[in-house]
C-alpha cells in the first residue's frame, strides 16, 4: 500500500538530529573528559545554543551542553584526535614495558613518540588571513599576560618564552609599520589598537608586576589555549615581516642577533625585550616608497566613494598620516621610574626616537646628558640637585598617551611634574549621543566643540527630560515679571473668572455662582493666557511618541522596550554623572576661590 | 676470616673518619695543643676526646692492620671481648660491655669523678694521650708513633712518613689487550658459535620491520617552524571547515570609568561603595569600582587579571553561542513605525474649545442634531438638556424620574423629535427647538394613535405600550412614552428617521426591540437574542447589525436571515460604530480594545486600536471627514484618522492623531460617549465630571 510506511519516530528528525550532548560525544570519540578538552580548545569547537532546548534534548528539560553533531563528526575525521589515540597507545605501551623492567624498550617507544602539529588548525580554523586578523585580540592579550609570567609546572619555560618571543615581534611589525592607533591606562594595563591591514586589533598588556595565581585558576587550560595562539601568532607574523620586507625570525638591525635571543634570567630577559623594541629591524630589501602602496590602496578607496564619503575618507587619511609621524622628531629620554616597554612601544611606534638611563636597563642609544634630547618622561618630584635642562621639557608620561589619542602633540605644560593631570579619557568610547550617553566635558573640549554643544541639540538629548534649560527658565521669569503688572490690575475679577476659564478647569460650576453671574452679567477683561511654544511641542512629541510606541508590530515590540529600557538607563545614568561633575565643579571652584584668598592674606602679611 | 673482618672495619673507619672529621677535627685540634704545648687543660678540652675514642682508636686498629701478620694468630691472645663486631651502644645500658673468652663479663672501667679525673689529670702527665678503649672499657696510652700519625692526619698529610705520594701508579687491568690470557684455560665452545637465542631475537625484529609492526626512527627533517600558511588574498583554500561557524562576541572595551586617572564624576560616592562592597559580598563577582591615581608611578598590579583571561578562555570553549541577527540601531525609536505627516492629515480635532457645563451628575449620554446646530445630552441627574453647540447655551431642559440613559436625535430634519431613554421607559420628545414646520409635524405624529391593524397583535405580544404623554409631560415636551419591560441602555434610529431599534441588555429575548413611531408599533426582530449590548442601522441598505457580548452579528432584514457573525476576541463589546459607508465596522469593548472589522475581507478584526488605559465606552465615525473617535474610562478621547479606500481589496488606514485630555474622573469612570458633529470636524465628548465638552 502506498502511504503506509514506517511510522515516524519521535525526535528522529530535525532539531532533535542536530545536536549531541557532551556524554554523548565523548563516548563517540573514545576519548576522556581532557582530552576532549584540549580538541575543542585547539579546534575550537564550541557547544551550540538550540532554538528549543526541549525539542533538541528530546523532550528532557535538564540543562545539558549540546554539541552539533556534525562539529563531533569534523573532531572524529581530525588528524589531532588519530595522534592522541596513538599516544595513548604509545603510553601504555611504554607503560607496559615498564612493568616488563624493560627499560631500554621503554625508552626506545618514548623516543619515538607521536608530536602533534597545529599548523593544519591554524589554516582550517583561518581559511583566510584577514580571519586571523579579526580573531588576534584573544591571542595578543593571553600571549602578553605569558610573556610576564615565572615558568611555573604548569607553564613550561618554552611556551613562556615563545610568548614573549612573538609578542614582542608583534610590537616590532607594529612599530616598523607605523601601524599604531590608540593607546590607553587603565587600571587593568595598557590597551593598544593597531591598524593591521585594515583591521583593528586592540589588546591588553598587563602592568608589569608579579601576578599572584589565583586558587580557582586552571592554568592548564590557559596552556593549551596559548599553545593554539602562539602557533597563530607565529604564522600571523611571518605573514606581517613579510609583507613589510622584513626578516623572519626578526634580525635587529645593528647586531643582527634575534630580538630575544641568549637571555638567561627572567629579569635579563625583560630587559632584553625593551632593548630588542628600541632597535630597527634588519630589513630584507630596502623600504621602497611605502607611501605609493598607500596611495594606490586610497586612489581604490576614493573610486568607490563619492561625494561626502570621499571628503570623509580624505580627512580620516590625513589624520592618520599625521598620527603615524606624531613623534617625529621627538627624542625622548624615559626616567627610570617610568614603565619602559608601553613607553617604547608608543613613542616609537608613532615615529619617536627614545633612551633611558643606561645603568638601568641594556639598549639605551643616547644617555641624559644629552641636549637634543626634547622631552623627558618623569613620573616623580624633581630630584633634589638633579641638572634641569632647558633645552627639553619635562613631562609625565600620560602626556604620551594622551597626545596618541588626541592624534597631535599635546600642550605639555599640563603634564608638568608635580601639576594636576587633565583626567586620562578612553579612546574607545565614540561620541553616541544618540543613546543619551554621558559624554565627559574634557572630551568635548578636547574635540573644540563645547562651544557648539552647549547649546547644542545633542547636549539636550543627552538630558533628555532631566530639566528646563537654565537659559528658557530665565526667559519665561523675563515674560512673567511683564505680566505681572497686568495681574495686579486683573486682581479684583480674577475669582468670577475661574467659570469661564476654558484652560481645563473641571470644577463644577455652583448653583449660587452661576445665580451671582446671572446677577452681575457683564463683560470682564479675559485672562491672557501663557502660551508655551516649546513645551506644547514637547508635549505633543511626547504624545506623538507614545501613539507610535503603541503602533509598533508586535514582533519588534519586546525589543523596542528593551531598548527603551535600556536608553532610559543610561539617560539616568548620563544624568546622575551630570549631577556629580556639577558638584564636583563646585568643590573644585570653592577651593580655588579658597586658596587664591589664603594667597591673597599671605601677599598682605609680607 | 678475622683478618677480612678486621680489614673491613678499618676500611669503615677510615670512611668515618672522613665523615666525622669536623668532630674528630676538634679532637685532634685539642690533642696537637696538648703535644706541642704540654700544658695544663682543663676538662672541657678532654670531654670531645672521651667521645670520639672510638674513631681515633679505630684509625689505631688500622695503623696496627699495616703489619699484615702481626695478629694472625690461631689464640689470638690479645682479643678479650667477644661480641664480634657489633654496634657497642647496644651494651649502652648495661654496666659491661661484653664477655671474655671463658664467657665472663667484661666490666666497663669504673667513670672517675669530676675531682678524681682533676687529680688523675695532674698527678698522670700521660693523661692528655690516655683513652679509654670501648671495647674492653680500659684505659690506655696512646704511643708516640700514634699520636704522630694523629697530628700528621690533623695536617692534611700521609698517615706515615714511610708513604711516597710519587709512586707511579700501576693498573691492575689494563686498557690494552694483553698478548697471553691470565689463565691457560681453553675457550668455551659458546665463545666461538653465534647465539641462537640471539638470532631467534633479531630475526623476530627483522620480521617486525619487514611487517611493518616495528617502525625504524626515521630521520627527522627539520622544516622551519613558521611559513607562508596562507596564500594570496582571495584565495581561501579548499579547507574544510566548521559547521556554522558562530565567532565569539570581543571583549567590552574600556570606558572612562577604567581609566587610572578619570574625570572625578566617575569616582564612586560613599552609597555607590556600599552598594559595590554588598553586590560583592552577595554575588562574590562585581565591575571594579572606578580609582583615581594621582600618577602612574601609583597604579598597582590588577589582581583579577589572570581571572579575567581565564574566564574569557573558559567562556571561549565552554559557552554555548548563538546566532543572533543584531541591527546596528541609534536608538529604540528607530523600530517606530513611520507615520504621515499629521499636518496632511487635518482636520481633526485638537484642543478643547467650549465647556457645556450644567448637568448635576455623570452625563451618560449625548446626540447631535443632524443640522449641526444643537445636541441632546442625557444625565444621571434625571434631565434632558438639550443645548446650542455654538454658544454652550442650555436651550432645553427636561426632566424625568430617572436617569437619562440613552439620547437619540431624530436623523429626519423634518421632524423635531430626540427619543431619551430613561429607566424602562422611552420618550419622544419635541424639542421644539429650529424650525417651526418640523415642530409641528413632529407633534402630528404624537398627537393620536395610528389605526390599528394586524401588526398590534404582536406587538402586544413584544410587550411594549405606546402611550400618549399626558398633560403635563406635553408641557414639558414630552410626546409619547413607551414602555419597554427593562433599562433601555442604547437607542438607535434608522437613517430616515421611522424606525428605531432599543437595546435592554436585561430583557432576555426582548433586549433588541425595533420600534416604528408612524404606526406606534414595536416588534421583536429575533426569537432569541442573548444580553445585545448594542444595535444599529446600516446607513445605506437593510441590514441591521446587533452586538452581543462577543459578537457582532449581522443580519438582512430583507430575507430575514444572520448573513454575517463577526468575532474578534473582544471580551465584552461595550459600543458599536457603523461607517457611514456601511462597509467597515468598528466596535468598542470593556477590556481596552477597539476592533476595526471590514466586511468585505474577513470576519476576524484586520486592526487592533490598544490606546485606552481602561474599559472603551463609545465609538464613533464622523459623517464627512474620515474620522474616528473613541472614548474610554481613562478619561481619555482617542481621535483616529480613518481612510476606507474605494478600492475594495485594500484595507483601510487607521492611523491615531489626537489624544484628546481635558475630562476628570469621577467615581473610576471617565468619558462616557463621543460624538462628532455632523458637519464640521468636531467633536463631543460626555465626561462622567458633569461636564460636555467640545473639540475643535
Amino acid at each position: 500500500m502506498t502511504g503506509s510506511g514506517k511510522m515516524k519516530k519521535k525526535y528522529a528528525s530535525g532539531e532533535a538530529s542536530w545536536y549531541m550532548t557532551r556524554k554523548q560525544a565523548l563516548d563517540k570519540l573514545q576519548v576522556n573528559l581532557r582530552d576532549f578538552r584540549r580538541l575543542c580548545i585547539l579546534k575550537g569547537i564550541y557547544p551550540r545554543e538550540p532554538i528549543k532546548r526541549t525539542r533538541a534534548q528530546k523532550g528532557s528539560t535538564e540543562k545539558k551542553t549540546l554539541y552539533y553533531k556534525k562539529d563531533i563528526q569534523f573532531l572524529l575525521h581530525e588528524p589531532l584526535i588519530w595522534k592522541m589515540w596513538d599516544m595513548k597507545a604509545r603510553h601504555k605501551k611504554i607503560q607496559k614495558s615498564k612493568g616488563k623492567r624493560d627499560f631500554e624498550g621503554a625508552q626506545r617507544l618514548n623516543k619515538g613518540r607521536p608530536k602533534y602539529d597545529l599548523d593544519h588548525l591554524v589554516k582550517e580554523r583561518y581559511p583566510t588571513f584577514s580571519d586571523a586578523l579579526n580573531d588576534l585580540d584573544d591571542p595578543l592579550s593571553l600571549c602578553s599576560l605569558f610573556a610576564i609570567m615565572p615558568t611555573v609546572s604548569k607553564l613550561s619555560e618554552a611556551l613562556v618564552s615563545d610568548c614573549r618571543r612573538l609578542t614582542v615581534e608583534f610590537m616590532h611589525y607594529v612599530i616598523e609599520s607605523r601601524a599604531l592607533r590608540k593607546a590607553f591606562i587603565s587600571i587593568k594595563g595598557y590597551y593598544f589598537q593597531a591598524e593591521v591591514q585594515g583591521i583593528a586589533v586592540t589588546w591588553v598588556m598587563p602592568h608589569h608586576f608579579v601576578y599572584m595565581r589565583p586558587e580557582n585558576v586552571d592554568m592548564k587550560v590557559m596552556a593549551i589555549f596559548s599553545e593554539f595562539y602562539t602557533t597563530l601568532l607565529g604564522f600571523v607574523n611571518y605573514r606581517l615581516y613579510h609583507s613589510l620586507n622584513l626578516m623572519y625570525p626578526p634580525k635587529l638591525a645593528l647586531t643582527g642577533a634575534t630580538p630575544t635571543d641568549t637571555c638567561m634570567s627572567t629579569r635579563e630577559l625583560d630587559d632584553e625585550r625593551v632593548a630588542a623594541l628600541n632597535t630597527p629591524l634588519a630589513r630584507a630589501r630596502l623600504p621602497d616608497d611605502a607611501d605609493d602602496a598607500d596611495d594606490d590602496a586610497e586612489l581604490a578607496l576614493m573610486a568607490a566613494a563619492a561625494g561626502e564619503e570621499l571628503e570623509e575618507v580624505r580627512r580620516r587619511r590625513q589624520r592618520t598620516r599625521r598620527l603615524q609621524r606624531l613623534f617625529a622628531g621627538c627624542r625622548v629620554f624615559i626616567g627610570r621610574e617610568v614603565p619602559r616597554e608601553p613607553m617604547v612601544f608608543a613613542i616609537r611606534a608613532l615615529g619617536g626616537t627614545c633612551s633611558w638611563d643606561a645603568s638601568c636597563a641594556p639598549g639605551a642609544t643616547y644617555s641624559e646628558t644629552d641636549e637634543t634630547i626634547t622631552h623627558q618622561l618623569i613620573d616623580r618630584a624633581m630630584p633634589q640637585g638633579a641638572k634641569k635642562y632647558t633645552s627639553r621639557y619635562y613631562v609625565q608620561p600620560q602626556w604620551v598617551f594622551d597626545s596618541v589619542n588626541c592624534g597631535d602633540l599635546r600642550p605639555v605644560q599640563l603634564y608638568f611634574p608635580g601639576v594636576e593631570l587633565p583626567p586620562h579619557l578612553s579612546p574607545f568610547k565614540e561620541e553616541e549621543v544618540t543613546w543619551g550617553e554621558y559624554v565627559p566635558p574634557d572630551k568635548l573640549k578636547l574635540l573644540g566643540q563645547l562651544q557648539g554643544q552647549l547649546q547644542g541639540t545633542e547636549q539636550a538629548a543627552a538630558e533628555d527630560g532631566v530639566g528646563d534649560d537654565p537659559s528658557s527658565d530665565e526667559d519665561e521669569d523675563q515674560e512673567s515679571a511683564d505680566e505681572k503688572q497686568e495681574d495686579e490690575d486683573n486682581e479684583e475679577s480674577d475669582g468670577e473668572e475661574e467659570g469661564e476659564d476654558s484652560d481645563g478647569d473641571e470644577e463644577m460650576e455652583d448653583e449660587a455662582a452661576e445665580d451671582s453671574a446671572k446677577a452681575k452679567m457683564k463683560v470682564t477683561p479675559g485672562k491672557i493666557e501663557k502660551v508655551d511654544d516649546r513645551k506644547d511641542k514637547m508635549k505633543e512629541s511626547k504624545e506623538d511618541f507614545w501613539m507610535r510606541a503603541r503602533m509598533i508590530k508586535k514582533k519588534d515590540k519586546h525589543r523596542f522596550y528593551k531598548l527603551l529600557k535600556r536608553k532610559k538607563l543610561m539617560q539616568e545614568e548620563a544624568r546622575l554623572l551630570t549631577k556629580k561633575r556639577q558638584i564636583v565643579e563646585k568643590e573644585m571652584a570653592e577651593r580655588k576661590r579658597q586658596e587664591k584668598k589664603q594667597m591673597k592674606k599671605a601677599l598682605a602679611q609680607t | 676470616m678475622a683478618k677480612g673482618k678486621k680489614g673491613k672495619s678499618a676500611k669503615k673507619a677510615d670512611l668515618k673518619s672522613s665523615k666525622n672529621d669536623v668532630e674528630s677535627d676538634i679532637a685532634i685540634e685539642s690533642l696537637k695543643r696538648k703535644a706541642v704545648s704540654d700544658e695544663v687543660t682543663d676538662n672541657e678540652d678532654t670531654l670531645p676526646l672521651e667521645q670520639d675514642d672510638e674513631d681515633t682508636l679505630e684509625i689505631l686498629d688500622e695503623n696496627k692492620a699495616l703489619d699484615e701478620y702481626e695478629h694472625d694468630s690461631s689464640d689470638e691472645e690479645d682479643v678479650e671481648n667477644t661480641i664480634g663486631d657489633v654496634p657497642l651502644h647496644w651494651y649502652e645500658d648495661y654496666d659491661h660491655v661484653g664477655y671474655t673468652r671463658d664467657a665472663c663479663r667484661i666490666l666497663r672501667g669504673a667513670s672517675r669523678g669530676e675531682i678524681d679525673s682533676f687529680l688523675e689529670k695532674v698527678e698522670n702527665p700521660d693523661f692528655w694521650r690516655t683513652v679509654i678503649r670501648q671495647t674492653t672499657g680500659q684505659e690506655e696510652k696512646l704511643t708516640d708513633e700514634d699520636v704522630d700519625m694523629i697530628v700528621r692526619l690533623s695536617q692534611g698529610k700521609f698517615a706515615t712518613s714511610a708513604a711516597d705520594p710519587d709512586t707511579p701508579w700501576v693498573d691492575f687491568f689494563t686498557r690494552d689487550v694483553m698478548e697471553m690470557p691470565l689463565s691457560a684455560r681453553p675457550e668455551h665452545k659458546r665463545s666461538f658459535v653465534p647465539s641462537r637465542i640471539e638470532a631467534l631475537k633479531v630475526a623476530k625484529l627483522v620480521d617486525h620491520i619487514k611487517r611493518g609492526f616495528l617502525k625504524l626512527d626515521e630521520e627527522k627533517v627539520e622544516k622551519p617552524r613558521f611559513y607562508q600558511l596562507w596564500g594570496e588574498d582571495g584565495s581561501a583554500g579548499e579547507m574544510r571547515r566548521l559547521y556554522r561557524p558562530q565567532p565569539a562576541p570581543k571583549l567590552r572595551l574600556p570606558g572612562h570609568s577604567e581609566s587610572y586617572h578619570p574625570p572625578l564624576e566617575y569616582l564612586p560616592t560613599e552609597a555607590e561603595r556600599a552598594e559595590h562592597e554588598r553586590r560583592l559580598e552577595e554575588t562574590g563577582s562585581a565591575r571594579p569600582l572606578p580609582q583615581l591615581y594621582h600618577s602612574l608611578r601609583a597604579v598597582p598590579a590588577y589582581p583579577e587579571f589572570i581571572q579575567e583571561r581565564f574566564e574569557r578562555c573558559l567562556n571561549l570553549y565552554l559557552c554555548p553561542r548563538k546566532t543572533v541577527t543584531k541591527t546596528q540601531l541609534s536608538g529604540p525609536e528607530e523600530l517606530l513605525p513611520e507615520l504621515p505627516d499629521k499636518r496632511d492629515l487635518q482636520p481633526y480635532p485638537t484642543h478643547c474649545n467650549q465647556l457645556y457645563s450644567g448637568h448635576k451628575n455623570i452625563v451618560r449620554t449625548l446626540s447631535v442634531d443632524p443640522g449641526g446646530q444643537f445636541f441632546a445630552s442625557g444625565s444621571d441627574d434625571s434631565t434632558l438638556r438639550i443645548w446650542e453647540i455654538s454658544t454652550g447655551r442650555c436651550m432645553k431642559t427636561v426632566e424625568f424620574k430617572e436617569p437619562v440613559t440613552a439620547v437619540a436625535w431624530n436623523p429626519n430634519p423634518k421632524l423635531s423629535v430626540v427619543a431619551a431613554a430613561s429607566g424602562k421607559r422611552v420618550y419622544m420628545v419635541n424639542h421644539g427647538l429650529g424650525d417651526r414646520a418640523a415642530a409641528a409635524s413632529a407633534d402630528g405624529v404624537f398627537r393620536a394613535p395610528p389605526e390599528r391593524d394586524d401588526t398590534t397583535v404582536r406587538s402586544q405580544k413584544v410587550g411594549c405600550a405606546w402611550r400618549r404623554a399626558s398633560e403635563a409631560e406635553w408641557a414639558q415636551g414630552i410626546r409619547l412614552t413607551i414602555n419597554i419591560s427593562r433599562q433601555c441602555k442604547q437607542l438607535s434610529w434608522h437613517a430616515k428617521g421611522d424606525y428605531f431599534a432599543t437595546v435592554a441588555p436585561d430583557a432576555g429575548n426582548t433586549s433588541v426591540l425595533i420600534h416604528q413611531m408612524s404606526r406606534w408599533r414595536s416588534q421583536m426582530p429575533f426569537r432569541k437574542t442573548q444580553r445585545a449590548q448594542a444595535a444599529a442601522f446600516h446607513p445605506l441598505r437593510p441590514y441591521f447589525f446587533v452586538a452581543t457580548q462577543n459578537h457582532v452579528k449581522v443580519f438582512n432584514l430583507v430575507k430575514q436571515e444572520l448573513s454575517k457573525k463577526l468575532s474578534g476576541g473582544a471580551k465584552w463589546i461595550s459600543s458599536l460604530a457603523i461607517h457611514p459607508r456601511g462597509d467597515n465596522v468598528v466596535i468598542g469593548s470593556y477590556d481596552r480594545r477597539v476592533h476595526w472589522f471590514d466586511l468585505d475581507l474577513s470576519k476576524l478584526p484586520c486592526h487592533r486600536l490598544r490606546f485606552h488605559g481602561q474599559a472603551v465606552r463609545q465609538v464613533a465615525f464622523h459623517r464627512r471627514y474620515p474620522l474616528l473617535a473613541s472614548c474610554g474610562d481613562d478619561g481619555k478621547v482617542m481621535v483616529y484618522h480613518a481612510r476606507v479606500y474605494n478600492d475594495l481589496m485594500k484595507n483601510a488606514l487607521v492611523l491615531p492623531v489626537k489624544v484628546l485630555k481635558g475630562h476628570s474622573l469621577y467615581d473610576d469612570l471617565g468619558v462616557l460617549d463621543v460624538a462628532f458633529h455632523p458637519e464640521q470636524p468636531w467633536a463631543l465628548s460626555a465626561g462622567a465630571d458633569g461636564t460636555i465638552r467640545l473639540w475643535i
